[in-house]
Parts: C-alpha cells; structure tokens; sequence
C-alpha cells in the first residue's frame, strides 16, 4: 500500500517536473513519436525499405511519400526502419560508454592515491585521441557490423563520463555519510557501488543521454564515409547514398538527414533538460 | 558487563604533510601540520571522557584515529592490551564492533537515497546480527520505540531528508548502539541541533551509555555540556593535552592558563556569578611548526622566557589531575 503510494506520488512529482523544464517536455515528445514510429515501422511503411523497383528518384508523391533514392527504394520506409538501427545504435554505445566511465571513474576518483592518477592519466590519453578516426581505423580493421560500430563508440567515449564520476566520487566520500558507512563497517567496493555511484549518477544519466545523440551522429558519419552496416538500414547510408543524386533528387539526403537531426536534437534536449533539473545551482523547487 | 575492558592510547601522532609553493618557481617546501602531536590517556569501562578545546585543536582528528578512518604517523592504541592494528587486520567488523562513532552532523550521516529501515536493517545484516529480515525489522522497530521515536513503523519508511535533526541523530546513536560497542565516541552530537533537542540527546546517550556500560568519548567545544555529562575531562591545545583530570577537579580548579581562559569565558547562566573574564588574542594557530617551547606561549597571559624555550613536562597535581605548564608546583 504504502510502497505503490509512493509510486504514485513519485511519478506525479516526475510529471510536474517534466511538464516544468521546456527542453525536457519537447524532448520527450519527439522522441516517444521517434520510438513509436521505429517500432510499428512494419505496420506504417509503405514499402519493404531493402526492394528495388523501377520507379528510381522519384520525387515525393503520394505511393512514394518521400520520394525514392537512386535504386527505386522508398525513402519513407528507409527512415522508419533507419531509425530502428539509429536509436539501437545510439543507446547501446551510450551505455556502454555509461557504464564503463561509471566504473573507471568511480575507481578512481573514490579509491584516489596511485590508482586515481595512473587512471587519470589514462583518461587523458583517451582525451587526446582523434576518437572519429580511432573509430575509423578499428571499423576498417575489424569490420563495420552494427555490434562492431557500437562497442567501438561506446569504448572510445567514455572519458567524459569517467571525468564526471571522478568528480562525483571526490566530492561525495568527503561527505559525512561515506564516513560514517566507513564507521559502522562497509567495505570500499560495497561502499562505491551501493551508495557512492547511485548518489553520483545523475550528471552521468543526463551526459548518457546527450551521447546517444553524439553517437547516431557518430555512427551516422561512419555510414555517411560507406563504413556503415551494409546489412541494416541507417539514416547515414541513406544521407550516403542521396550524395550523388543531389543535384536531381534532393529528397533523398533531405528527408534523412532531416530524421537524424529531429532525433539528435530529441535526445539532447532530453539530456539537457534533465541537467537542468538535476544540477542543485538551477534547481530552484527543491 | 562485567568484562572489564580498557582502553590505552600511547603516544599519538597525527601529521599531515603539506607541500607549499617555496621562493623558487619549482621548489616546493614540505610542511608537516601536528593535527594530534602526542596524546596518551587510559579509559576504563563505563567512563565518560569530556574532550575539549577551540576549533582545530585536533578534537575530531583523535576521534577519527581512534575509530581508524584514519591512521595514526605513530603511537599505538590499544583495547586491553591488544593492539587496535592487529585487531583491525584480523577482523575488521569485530574492530568496528569495539568502538563506534556518532557524527556531528545528523543531516549528512546517512546516504540520502536510503530508507531508515534500509540503513539500520543493512548495519544489523553486515554484523551478522539478528538471522532473518523480519528479526532485524523487529530489533530496529523495538529499538526506536525505545528512544522515544513511536511509532516506529511510520519513521521506518522515511527518508533522511523527512526527519528533523533530532530525530536523525538519534537513529545516528541508535545504530551505533545496536552494535553494542565498548566504546563509543560523539563528536560533537549536539552542536548542529537545535537548542530545544540538545538536552533530550546527551540524555539518551548517557542512558544508553549507562545501561550498556559504555566508555563514551564526548567531543565538545561546550564546556557546560562536557562538565554535566563526563566523569574526566580532557583539555586539548594544537593537538596537545595541556590539562587531564576529574571533571570536578579540572573545572574547579583549573591549573593551566589554557583552561582557566576557556573557563573564564564560559557563559554562565547565573547572572550573579562574578567571573573575570580572562582574554587572550588571536585564534589557535595552524599546527604548523611549533615550538621548542609551550604552543600556548605566543597567547599565554603568563608567558615567560622560559615557555618560549623548552615544553613544559605534565606534572601531577593532584590525583588523577595532569596539567603541562611551567608554572604549576607540582606536589
């Protein structure tokens, strides 16, 4: 009883929150559109996205919506089943990073001494990696399957979340209650994982969600240069594919590198909305 | 209870090493801050020490070396003749069991993402103590009906942040008591709370002390506080025990000019109370290279040659009363 109440009151104060941060409303819209869209693309898509036919650069017109590209494929289901490829890309390769920048920083900001500066120091030497063209190497050595793309962003990005729980993990074990855990008998790891990283979490979610933008941006490059997933539809193949045609068939390019800026931006205003609501200094209602 | 334990601290040291920017753009100068700088004293079960002293005089540095959040440059502390080093190697909850600490500051003690009943019921769970969860449910909800926080079921599912301090430093002393340690150490448990509550507070602890037979440790820049609660008394300067005794005793008759200047400028509330107030200048210095002679000279009143040459040895006043200064006959 008492614990469901709770769950109601929380997601009504997560409402109320939502409905307050401008970004974070608009966000949420569009990408709920994005998801549905991706996921009943069978049900809406007028064509199978991979057949050929003969009507080839077609412009819009209503059996093909959005035109078709230089093979007589129908751009409009193109998208719906790109943006499968483009958020599953994104949002895997965003954990990943999450996760492992989680781990390393809280490591290293919470355990500190020798153990902080040799990570540290690892950190900037991922720092001052050209990441796009590391990505760009490891893809030509290794393959471009959609599993490869993701695990490549997702290990080669997560400095910036290993920065940010470092940070976290400084400042919170100087906090009374770490010390007092400390007290009472916790074990270090025990202490990091149970108390340090759920109280540090919450930059870490709101940068995860900008870096699934940054990641579909990243693998819609890789695709755009041809180092895509030949076997799955992307929003930066098709962005690839329309290049040549520019100049007779501007839908092509148009309409896909339309879809891949509504959901970077979707996901952003996520992120940043939910930095605006997290960050103590902005957060006036609490 | 009937176990008499003791506990020894021989000889603690506490440096910090700083390193400060020298003349040279690439020289750095080492500088070593005496946080505690030689502090021995014995406690007997069931006995309460008042620690006092200013601000940085190593109070809260000593509770954190005694409960191992911090380790000691030298010195040993000892729990009946064990050493508290080779306890800790060997079992560190059995350590964590020996001496616990309450903390100043009862908004912070707790990770703000638990319940009440998750904090006490995991403490209860890591020590092996109670077997199953309704039995470590039933032990914090007894527990809290007995200081006072009824009923407990209504505070077990409340987050930190929904408790008054009062309420949350009593959990704080709760928990520590649920492990039933032989020693517990308070570091100014009182200070963050409102005035209302404070008296409410010292009267738990120093029931719960009673009951259990617990040596309490009472940090305390509040001197009327230590003197009602404690049995001895400890004055503290820049990481020095400069005076030791009967609480009695050292407040009566305060032998060290240290102790005589924060007892002058202790408030009373008996307006007819004619006290000198005696003044001293400045704040406590950093601990930072003092020395040779007594760290109190620089705001002595008394000073002399002498306490700019040589520390005063601690001389014996009379039983169980210690006080290091020149100009004190010993008997």
């Amino acid at each position: 009883m008492n614990k469901s109440g709770d769950f109601f009151t929380k997601m009504k104060r997560m409402l109320s929150m939502i409905n307050q941060v401008r970004q974070l409303k608009i966000g949420i819209i569009l990408l709920t559109i994005i998801i549905l869209l991706a996921l009943f693309a069978p049900l809406i898509a007028t064509h199978d996205p991979f057949s050929l036919n003969d009507d080839m650069v077609n412009p819009p017109s209503k059996n093909y919506l959005l035109g078709t590209d230089g093979l007589g494929r129908d751009i409009f289901s193109g998208i719906l089943y790109g943006a499968r490829t483009s958020i599953v890309i994104g949002v895997v390769a965003a954990s990943i990073s999450g996760i492992v920048g989680t781990l390393i920083g809280g490591i290293s900001g919470f355990y500190g001494g020798k153990i902080d500066s040799v990570v540290s120091e690892i950190i900037n030497v991922f720092l001052m990696m050209p990441t796009f063209f590391l990505i760009l190497i490891i893809v030509a050595l290794f393959g471009s399957s959609m599993f490869n793309v993701m695990v490549v962003i997702g290990i080669t990005t997560w400095t910036g979340n290993a920065r940010l729980m470092r940070a976290q993990a400084l400042s919170l074990k100087q906090r009374t209650f770490v010390k007092s855990l400390e007290n009472i008998g916790e074990s270090k790891i025990k202490t990091l994982i149970k108390h340090i990283i759920p109280n540090g979490i919450f930059p870490i979610i709101a940068n995860t969600t900008m870096n699934i933008s940054e990641a579909i941006l990243t693998e819609s490059g890789l695709s755009f240069l041809g180092l895509g997933d030949p076997n799955v539809m992307s929003w930066g193949q098709m962005v690839y594919n329309g290049k040549s045609y520019l100049t007779n068939g501007w839908w092509i390019s148009t309409f896909s590198g339309a879809a891949i800026v509504l959901t970077v931006l979707a996901f952003y205003l996520i992120g940043d909305g939910m930095n605006n609501i997290l960050s103590p200094k902005l957060n006036d209602n609490k | 209870m009937g176990d008499n334990y003791t506990l020894e601290v021989n000889n603690l040291f506490k440096h910090y090493t700083q390193r400060i920017k020298g003349n040279n753009r690439f020289s750095t100068v080492k500088k070593t801050v005496k946080a505690v700088d030689g502090i021995s004293f014995k406690l007997e079960a069931g006995e309460v020490m008042g620690v006092i002293g200013e601000s940085g005089c190593g109070k809260s540095t000593l509770a954190k070396l005694l409960t191992k959040l911090e380790y000691p440059t030298q010195g040993e502390i000892l729990f009946n003749g064990e050493s508290s080093d080779e306890m800790i190697k060997k079992d560190r909850l059995r350590y964590k069991r020996t001496i616990q600490m309450v903390f100043q500051n009862p908004f912070d003690t707790f990770d703000p993402r638990n319940s009440i009943e998750k904090i006490i019921v995991e403490t209860l769970k890591m020590h092996n103590i109670g077997k199953t969860h309704s039995d470590r449910v039933s032990t914090a909800i007894n527990a809290m009906e007995k200081i006072g926080l009824s009923p407990a079921g209504d505070y077990l599912h409340r987050f930190p942040h929904e408790l008054s301090g009062g309420q949350l430093q009593r959990i704080s002393i709760l928990r520590t008591m649920l492990l039933k340690p032989k020693f517990l150490i308070a570091d100014e448990p009182v200070s963050m709370l409102d005035v209302s509550v404070r008296a409410d507070i010292i009267k738990m602890l120093q029931d719960l002390v009673r009951n259990s037979d617990t040596a309490l440790i009472f940090i305390s820049h509040d001197i009327n506080t230590t003197r009602y609660i404690s049995d001895k008394i400890v004055v503290m300067y820049l990481g020095r025990i400069v005076e030791s005794g009967t609480t009695d005793y050292v407040l009566h008759n305060p032998v060290h000019p240290y102790t005589k200047t924060l007892i002058s400028n202790c408030a009373s509330i008996n307006m007819d109370e004619k006290t000198d107030v005696i003044k001293i200048e400045g704040e406590p210095p950093t601990p930072i290279d003092n020395g040779p002679g007594c760290y109190f000279a620089p705001r002595c009143y008394m000073k002399k040659d002498i306490c700019f040459k040589e520390y005063p040895e601690q001389k014996v006043i009379e039983e169980n009363h210690f006080a290091s200064c020149h100009f004190i006959n010993s008997n």
